[in-house]
């Protein structure tokens, strides 16, 4: 007979049913919204507040603002620093790594992102034209460096068709670069065959870092007009920007090598929900630029002017568990067009040189897939793996003669370990195991050890086999040019080029003082290359000149080095950043012996003054080089020693619509130099450059 | 001899038995019902049905009502249930209703029975808030608040980031107020504070870069206006960027990327939420303590964060004892 009161007050059920049919008879306007809003009826108070906080989420952006509630502590965040994007401590990589920051890229007075990598150990950056730019390490390289991987927020944009970045058409602003790694050594087991030589890694800032608006213009001589305009959107979980550039240039004196380029890039980033983001980029480029001699009789190079038409799109998913463990699905497309007219003299027995109208269209295209996870089994572990699938498609009826496009398809399964085996020991192996349609299977394996002798120093040992697939030009080259009864065979491949390998052994040391203010990076290195591809005359009995050129893989090369990078920040004011590279080879072929510059010196001093005033100056040398071009007649010319001294003074202001900067830029205040050919003389450049946030 | 008596013996009989039994459970009645009226009464509210409030309103509960000396007993209900029902079926006699979250604790303030009310995982600016808004009612109100003590995250900083003596804080329009404290605080414990405030979320990025270009870590301090979910991808990629360690109020912001949180679990909390209870229920007159910070705390770290940095860092436990030694005894 004893009423238990606590079953009584436990009614919440019945009486919750009671308190729904009473809510559910007087809808409310907001509950007549929504519910027409999301299609849904609501049968409950709950229900209805669950939607109504859900919907109230979605919709609040920043701007709203709400008072700190218990949420604040107890709701969840999004993974920010991910596993990819935590960099290794220098320490612990299992390469020596320069990394060029906001900070250098602005104070280098750079406009040009080629230009950047003479601040890298080892790094050689030339000018085959005004336009055309070149960056290659360790040699070997000719018009076209194809020899190191080069990649824009994990999206690589290596060329197929000659090899190498196109530098001068990459829908990317200098500007928007957060940092630039350059890994200074044969990385296929991370990033693929290519990765011969090194990677050039650019990243670009995220949408979040980016707020309002940007634009900035050079004026300069030499026709120089750099025009850049940014805007960001920040709306909740989507953060995007979008920029805008304008590219005039006059190149050389004396050559036919003028610029007009713009392009536009967008990069987007959509939160999904706490774990998962969408990252998605896109880019067009559209240009036109000269290119070739006058006196082009026997070259084969003459004045004509490319129509660049360019675009890529990226998207990214990436699922962050935490900030150790990461999976993440790229896919991305890239299409580049280019496409040159002019007309070539011939000689004429007894007459004047008859003009023929050539017309040269080439079309590449690189689709790619790629699965990346990232997990630490145990806090001593961390393992990267992943595949891929990539289809190249290059077109080029008059190099080729053919008309169809021609495929190279690329498979690839990669692994990564590090291992922390001991406080003071480091051990990371990986492999990467590709199979292409042009040289079949491969296995690029490297392995590192780290000794760590005290929390700021390391040194590490290690080896590491690379390979490089060829481009689809050395592999089906069938230049062809049918003049009547006269006939040119300017290239003839007769395929079946093998892949290049090479097997790089390294020490390396890595050190850093008075409380991270003093940075040393060294690194002696010993690189064995068989299999090099190389261009040789054969003799043709069809052309009038009675000999094509073909590729063969017939050389062979050991390149021994030593590289040091300084980085030096005594106080927030002063920054010293020093580069030293020493490069030898020996070959069985004596122009591959010739190409890279003995020792390369990059130095910037950046001095920041009262008043928002900044002075930097920078000192860049080389020593002689020679070439190695695919035309025999270059072979022998010889570059001299090249010096060049910028200078970049600069002074910020608040002004009315925002923080904005003036600077003027002196490129080689001394004498001119001899850039890539004696055809190239570099002599000074100015330009004024404004900027401004607003 | 029979037949004389028998009528009126009946009757008596079972009028006397019937009393005996009317008294037997009256009185056993009265024993019940004066248990229950010595049973202290809880009024436990708590903000919606999402899981987190429930499960820390079960646990208190539990915990509450296994007390034998003294006995509690607990009625639990959403805001929803509170403001519709509330009058109704609360129960007279409560003595003390404990509001779980912010809505819950304005609601519970809001009642018209004047019980003393007790409000936990609650922000110390929101508590305030409603602290200021039913000035005059004179209600007992008092809280355990979610956010940590100045000084406790001070002393958190210099433990795990020793010679990092420069605490960046960027300050929004609420966290503003508490700029004099934290300096105080930040004086004692010999270190400087170097600050900016924001008044929009455009301008949020500028302050950050301000205060990170002379700090040497930055701390957080809750403010919906600077740290929410779309505006800690931008603050912590430039803190990142700066390479300074980032220091959080919660645990979520160390599985963001953040280096170091100092933190009170729901369970934590709830300890302390039982332990006044029962110390009310225990005294016969009794006023609530004055709100007070977590005495029971929790420390985070992110190791890969640490790692990357370059930053070496004691571990949670280390960092535990520091500033549980250095805690003022209660």
């Amino acid at each position: 007979m004893i009423i238990s009161f606590p079953k009584a007050f436990d009614d919440s059920a019945m009486q919750k049913k009671i308190a729904d049919q009473h809510w559910n008879l007087r809808p409310g306007i907001t509950r007549l919204m929504l519910s027409k809003l999301l299609a849904i009826k609501f049968t409950s108070k709950k229900q209805f507040q669950r939607c109504l906080l859900v919907s109230i989420l979605l919709v609040t952006t920043a701007d709203l603002s709400a008072s700190v509630t218990e949420l604040d502590f107890l709701g969840e965040m999004p993974v920010v620093l991910s596993a990819s994007r935590l960099r290794q401590p220098a320490s612990e990589a299992p390469s020596s790594t320069t990394v060029i920051d906001r900070e250098t890229i602005r104070a280098s007075g750079f406009l040009e992102i080629a230009d950047l990598f003479r601040l890298v150990p080892g790094f050689y950056v030339g000018r085959v034209n005004g336009n055309h730019p070149v960056v290659s390490y360790h040699g070997l390289t000719g018009e076209y460096s194809p020899r190191l991987q080069v990649l824009i927020d994990g999206r690589s944009v290596y060329s197929q068709l000659f090899g190498g970045a196109e530098w001068s058409d990459l829908a990317l602003s200098i500007n928007d670069i957060e940092r630039i790694e350059i890994v200074r050594g044969p990385n296929a087991a991370s990033f693929g065959s290519n990765a011969f030589f090194g990677v050039i890694n650019i990243i670009t800032r995220h949408p979040a870092e980016d707020k309002g608006n940007f634009a900035s213009v050079a004026i300069g001589n030499k026709g120089l007009r750099d025009t850049t305009l940014r805007t960001s959107l920040h709306s909740g979980p989507l953060k995007a920007r979008a920029t805008f550039n304008y590219l005039g240039n006059n190149g050389f004196d004396d050559r036919f090598d003028d610029i007009q380029r713009r392009f536009v890039n967008v990069r987007g980033d959509y939160q999904l929900n706490n774990i998962d983001n969408i990252d998605f980029q896109f880019g067009a480029t559209r240009g036109a630029r000269q290119r070739g001699f006058a006196e082009c009789a026997r070259t084969f190079d003459c004045q004509r002017t490319q129509k660049i038409n360019a675009n890529f799109v990226q998207l990214r998913w990436q699922r962050k568990f935490d900030t150790a463990s990461e999976l993440s699905v790229q896919v991305f497309r890239n299409y580049h067009s280019a496409r040159e007219k002019g007309v070539e003299p011939i000689a004429q027995i007894g007459g004047p040189p008859r003009l023929f109208a050539i017309d040269n269209p080439n079309t590449t295209q690189r689709t790619d897939l790629e699965i990346q996870h990232i997990f630490s089994p145990h806090e001593d572990w961390r393992v990267v793996w992943g595949g891929g699938a990539r289809r190249d498609s290059v077109r080029a009826p008059l190099l080729f003669s053919r008309a169809d496009s021609i495929n190279t398809d690329l498979n690839r399964l990669f692994g990564h370990a590090e291992w922390r085996l001991a406080p003071q020991w480091l051990v990371s192996a990986g492999a990467m195991l590709e199979e292409n349609s042009l040289t079949g299977f491969d296995v690029s394996p490297r392995f590192a050890l780290h000794y760590l002798p005290s929390s700021n120093q390391s040194i590490r040992l290690s080896a590491s086999r690379a390979n490089r697939i060829p481009t689809t030009f050395t592999e089906f080259a069938n230049f062809h040019f049918d003049f009547g009864t006269i006939q040119l065979q300017p290239f003839l491949s007769s395929g079946g080029v093998a892949a290049e390998t090479i097997l790089s052994r390294e020490i390396g040391y890595v050190g850093n003082f008075f409380d991270q203010r003093l940075n040393v990076d060294l690194r002696a290195f010993h690189e064995k290359l068989s299999d090099l591809t190389t261009s040789i005359s054969v003799p043709f009995p069809g052309a009038i000149n009675g000999t094509t050129t073909d590729y063969v893989n017939t050389s062979h090369a050991t390149i021994k080095g030593f590289e040091a990078q300084l980085n030096f920040r005594p106080d927030a004011y002063n920054k010293v950043l020093l580069s030293y590279g020493r490069t030898a080879v020996k070959s069985n072929s004596p122009v591959l012996e010739r190409t890279p510059p003995k020792n390369t010196i990059g130095m910037l001093v950046t001095r920041a003054f009262s008043d928002d005033w900044s002075a930097s100056l920078g000192y860049y040398q080389t020593s002689s080089r020679s070439p190695n071009e695919t035309q025999p007649f270059n072979q022998a010319s010889n570059i001299p020693l090249a010096r060049r001294l910028d200078l970049r003074l600069a002074k910020g202001m608040q002004t009315m619509w925002g923080r904005g900067e003036l600077s003027v830029v002196v490129q080689n205040i001394l004498d001119p130099y001899v850039d890539y050919s004696v055809a190239n003389k570099f002599d000074r450049r100015a330009f004024v450059q404004i900027q401004l946030n607003f | 001899m029979k037949q004389a008596s028998s009528k009126s013996v009946g009757v008596g009989t079972r009028l006397d038995r019937r009393l005996f039994l009317a008294t037997l459970i009256l009185t056993v009645w009265s024993i019940a019902l004066s248990g229950r009226a010595l049973a202290y009464q809880v009024l436990i509210v708590h903000s919606t049905d999402t899981p987190a409030y429930k499960q820390v309103a079960d646990l208190i509960r539990t915990q509450l009502e296994s007390s034998t000396q003294p006995k509690i007993a607990v009625l639990m209900m959403n805001t929803a249930t509170l403001q519709e029902k509330g009058a109704v079926i609360m129960r007279p006699g409560t003595n003390l209703g404990m509001a779980i979250g912010v809505r819950a604790c304005g609601v519970a303030a809001a009642l018209e029975n004047k019980i003393p009310v007790f409000c936990v995982l609650i922000p110390r600016s929101a508590f305030e808030k409603i602290q200021r808004e039913r000035a005059g009612d004179g209600r007992v109100l008092s809280a355990v608040f979610i956010d940590q003590p100045l000084e406790r995250q001070v002393e958190l900083v210099r433990a795990a980031l020793p010679g990092r003596n420069r605490i960046g804080v960027v300050f929004g329009s609420e966290s503003f107020e508490q700029l004099p404290l934290l300096q105080s605080a930040i004086r004692e414990a010999g270190l400087q504070l170097r600050w900016d405030k924001t008044a929009q979320s455009d301008a949020l990025l500028g302050a950050l870069q301000k205060v990170l270009t002379e700090a040497d870590l930055l701390l957080a301090l809750p403010d919906a206006q600077v740290f929410n979910r779309d505006s800690i991808q931008g603050i912590l990629l430039t803190t990142y960027r700066y390479q300074l360690p980032f220091v959080g109020f919660a645990e979520s912001y160390v599985r963001a990327g953040a280096i170091l949180a100092l933190y009170s679990t729901p369970a934590q909390i709830a300890e302390q939420a039982i332990e006044i209870v029962t110390r009310a229920a225990r005294a016969k007159s009794f006023l609530l303590p004055a709100p007070q910070h977590p005495k029971y705390f929790t420390v985070s770290v992110n190791a890969q964060v640490a790692r990357s940095l370059g930053v070496t860092m004691a571990d949670e436990s280390t960092l535990l004892e520091k500033l549980k030694a250095t805690e003022p005894e209660s």
